[in-house]
């Protein structure tokens, strides 16, 4: 039995052009599932794959706490990531709730979208926001910071309420105050109460 | 009997004078009519309006303005306080700084500040109270006191003097007592 003194050598050799192989394959396959225009068949039974949109996942939910401690959600019907700016969720028909210790607070809309970094979700589209005083918000579009809670909301802002109806060109809001800008207020007379 | 005559001719002189007097006093606190909407919606503008969250109360900075029917009342602030228990009925609305209150008529009252109890339908307007009467066929000109209280149901007002005259006007000249300043 001879033995050949360079087979030790070898198998390192082999084992080493394994290791690099390998770890290119890891690289090619970190780059390809950050690519949100790349193609893969489905991962999960509730990821589908949109050629346009990257992935989607349809009736998401999200949860996540304020900087007060204060716990949210938002559920959408479904929610899908875009390349530009990266970390941006666009999302249909979502629904943001908000646990208010006053009572909770929900928005909803046609659509929206919400960046993961700066925690600013944009809500388009008939948006609505409801809160325990049983006023009811709309404008076009609002701009929300999931991490404080405030909003602004721009274009005509109408607010109905049980004391009556407030119009503006604007609104800016935090935890405690509304703040309207350009703004009509309509106290409903005795009877109409 | 020979003295009846004199009796007579003096309780006529008496009843008289009390006639003269009650006259005088009624030109004093002329009844100024003001044309008032009770049941027309109270409209609210200003350049912003704050709603305070659980707060029941609302101001209003950036020329506001209150308009019910055509009765409109402007103010550089105001604030409404609804009721704390349903949140829904307006209680009260303070009006500050150049408060000017125009009516249908073109009767234009100016004050410092204001309060309407809206529930009450009383208007109370204070401080350097001026009425302004641009109507031809009015009895006066201008009314000035210290207060003015309107009642917006009926429309009728009542313009009083200041309670402690040692004080003198709300601008601190001495005013205490309500000046008529009549058409000739």
């Amino acid at each position: 039995m001879t033995t050949d003194p360079r087979r030790h050598t070898r198998q390192v050799a082999l084992f080493r052009k394994l290791a690099l192989a390998f770890a290119i394959f890891l690289v090619v396959v970190l780059i390809a599932w950050s690519d949100p225009q790349a193609r893969f068949t489905s991962v999960l039974s509730e990821l589908t794959e949109d050629a346009q949109n990257g992935i989607q996942i349809t009736d998401p939910t999200l949860r996540g706490t304020q900087a007060n401690g204060q716990a949210y959600t938002i559920r959408a019907t479904a929610m899908r990531q875009t390349s530009r700016p990266a970390g941006t969720l666009e999302m249909d028909k979502p629904q943001f709730e908000f646990a208010d210790p006053q009572g909770p607070l929900t928005a909803r809309a046609q659509a929206g979208s919400l960046d993961q970094t700066s925690n600013q979700a944009v809500l388009r589209g008939a948006v609505e926001i409801r809160d325990a005083a049983c006023n009811i918000i709309r404008a076009p579009v609002l701009t929300f910071n999931t991490k404080t809670g405030d909003f602004t909301a721009q274009g005509p802002v109408r607010m109905d309420g049980p004391s009556g109806t407030l119009r503006a060109s604007a609104l800016k809001s935090t935890a405690k105050i509304h703040v309207f800008s350009n703004a009509e207020m309509t106290l409903l007379p005795k009877e109409a109460r | 009997m020979g003295r009846r005559p004199h009796v007579l001719k003096g309780l006529a002189g008496v009843i008289g004078l009390i006639g003269f007097f009650s006259q005088l006093s009624l030109a004093q606190t002329p009844s100024v009519q003001f044309a008032t909407a009770p049941d027309a919606p109270i409209y609210l503008q200003a350049e912003k309006i704050s709603v305070v969250q659980h707060d029941n109360r609302t101001a209003l900075e950036g020329k506001a303005v209150l308009r019910q029917g055509r009765l409109s009342l402007s103010a550089n602030a105001m604030q409404v306080t609804f009721d704390p228990d349903t949140g829904a009925t307006a209680q009260d609305i303070f009006a500050t700084g150049a408060v000017v209150l125009v009516d249908a008529k073109g009767q234009i009252s100016r004050a410092q500040q204001a309060h309407f109890r809206v529930q009450e339908e009383i208007l109370l307007m204070r401080g350097d109270v001026v009425i302004e009467n641009q109507q031809a066929d009015s009895q006066f000109s201008s009314l000035t006191g210290a207060q003015l209280q309107v009642n917006m149901r009926t429309g009728q007002s009542q313009m009083l003097a200041a309670e402690n005259t040692e004080g003198g006007g709300a601008s601190g000249a001495p005013n205490p007592r309500i000046r008529i300043q009549l058409n000739p």
